[in-house]
């Protein structure tokens, strides 16, 4: 037989466990989606890829600014043949993702076509 | 008027699966019938018999029927659009696509969203529904189906019992002697592990520590490594898949089982507890009952319906209610009977001569509708 006070004791001790619990609790069950927007992103992530190219140094600096960009260049171009290798594995694994992106990206696309197809079939159905 | 065969389709055909078990077990009652029968898939595990779903149109036709398994989203709505045949919707309930949030779990999830986008459409091509349970019954109801006849998931639950134990097996779950609660489901969200995992935690600090749960399924996704990460933040110890010796971990999560070692651990475990927020029908609860363990279980979707009487039902969010329940379970012996004599009695509902008696039943009444169907059909055509 649990007590009172024990059963209180394990509702303190639960209401504490909350910032544990909710990253389980599941999302919200009617939520909808947007779809809309995801053909936007994924042409922007498209563009994140290489993140090999080349980047533009500059510096706000009115006097000093010169010498600072030319370090930085310079410091730049030296430690390339050191990250190089480090760029590539992320460069990779960027592409993955992208790729992982474009298939869920098709998925969707497919679920729409079916929805415009059911609409349809209900329409020829006279179905509400 | 009888139909010369009824064959089944469903999206994906696999061993040791509920619909899949389900649907052997159908297949095989529809032969011993004298009907010829056929299964046919979009996917199937290579030693399952099946044929591919596009050869179902080679015995299509109104003297046929077809029983299409509805769980996920599929092709087979739009296969079955075309077909002329009488249809049968087996409905089996689809778990909310929102429940699969993390991105390892994409393919599940758009399955399961574009079941739920197929409702209307699977209307459209169902002449007559059948379904796991009254609740998944309703569900599809309120999307303007007609009210289904209830046949449970067909399983032969005495052969689960009849496997014999792994007693090397039984010794590493008992370990040092701890009590064990059991679950057993495919390490999903819906399911709720992390609040077995609290509830352990909360047992083992305020009522007794010698206590340990086992879960039993297969895992995939996220999900398992945040558990993982969740018994490191409790302070629990946890221990993955069977290894010699005895288990001293808080929570053991066997992964898949074969049936002799899921049978030893169902009767290894001193209580079944499901916190699961979504089922669909949850066979385990039935293979629990049928072992006589103690269920304690959260009322949520069709859980109160196929426990019944059968254990204790619970509000989980009420977590001193349910621990409460837990205590008496294992400490109260009379109590423990009587819960263990309830789980009996139910369970002899599922036993396989009253699942047959059902599956009859319903084939029955289906079969008066196909006659029906197929007058009418003939009556057009004459018309015509």
């Amino acid at each position: 037989m649990v007590d009172f006070e024990t059963k209180d004791q394990i509702r303190r001790s639960y209401e504490a466990l909350f910032p544990l619990k909710s990253q389980f609790t599941s999302a919200n069950i009617d939520g909808s989606e947007d779809f809309e927007s995801d053909r936007d992103t994924l042409s922007e992530l498209a563009e994140l890829v290489d993140i090999s190219k080349p980047i533009t140094v500059t510096s706000h600096r009115p006097i000093l600014g010169f010498l600072i960009v030319g370090l930085k260049k310079a410091a730049l171009r030296m430690s390339r043949p050191l990250i190089k290798v480090v760029l590539r594995r992320q460069i990779d694994l960027n592409e993955y993702v992208f790729h992982s992106a474009c298939a869920i990206m098709t998925l969707k696309e497919r679920v729409k076509t079916l929805e415009s197809e059911l609409a349809a079939l209900k329409r020829e159905k006279g179905i509400e | 008027m009888k139909p010369n065969r009824i064959v089944q389709v469903l999206p994906c055909y696999v061993d040791r699966d509920a619909v899949g078990g389900h649907t052997k077990e159908i297949h095989a009652l529809l032969s011993q019938h004298g009907f010829e029968s056929s299964i046919y898939a979009e996917l199937w595990q290579h030693s399952m018999p099946c044929e591919r779903l596009e050869s179902i149109f080679d015995i299509d036709g109104p003297e046929t029927i077809i029983i299409h398994h509805y769980s996920t989203g599929s092709e087979i709505p739009r296969v079955l659009l075309k077909c002329k045949s009488f249809k049968i919707t087996c409905y089996h309930n689809i778990t909310p696509y929102q429940y699969f949030q993390d991105p390892s779990e994409w393919m599940i999830r758009s399955s399961c969203r574009a079941g739920y986008l197929q409702r209307d459409l699977v209307r459209m091509v169902t002449d007559d529904f059948w379904s796991d349970s009254a609740f998944n019954s309703l569900q599809l109801q309120s999307s303007g189906f007609q009210e289904a006849q209830v046949l449970p998931i067909l399983r032969d639950y005495s052969h689960l019992k009849s496997c014999p134990e792994v007693e090397q097996l039984k010794d590493f779950i008992r370990g040092d002697g701890s009590k064990i609660m059991l679950f057993v489901g495919r390490i999903a969200p819906n399911k709720a592990f992390h609040d077995l995992i609290f509830t352990l935690k909360l047992y083992q600090q305020h009522i007794d520590g010698k206590i340990r749960l086992v879960t039993v399924g297969a895992e995939n996704g996220q999900y398992a490594q945040q558990l993982r990460s969740l018994c490191g933040s409790l302070g629990l110890k946890v221990q993955s898949g069977i290894s010699g010796g005895h288990c001293s971990a808080d929570v053991l999560m066997l992964g898949s089982v074969d049936e002799a070692q899921l049978s030893t651990v169902y009767g290894s475990a001193d209580a079944f507890i499901c916190l699961s927020d979504h089922e669909g029908f949850c066979v385990p609860l039935v293979e629990a009952m049928s072992f006589g363990l103690p269920v304690i279980a959260h009322g949520s979707t069709v859980i109160p319906e196929t426990l019944q009487e059968g254990g204790l039902l619970v509000n989980k969010d009420r977590v001193e209610d349910l621990i409460e329940g837990l205590e008496k379970i294992f400490n109260d012996s009379s109590y423990n009977s009587h819960l263990r004599q309830k789980a009996l009695e139910r369970a002899e509902d599922f036993s396989w001569p009253n699942l047959v008696k059902k599956f009859d039943a319903c084939l029955a009444t289906s079969l008066n509708r196909y006659r029906v169907w197929r007058e009418e059909k003939v009556a057009n055509i004459r018309i015509h």
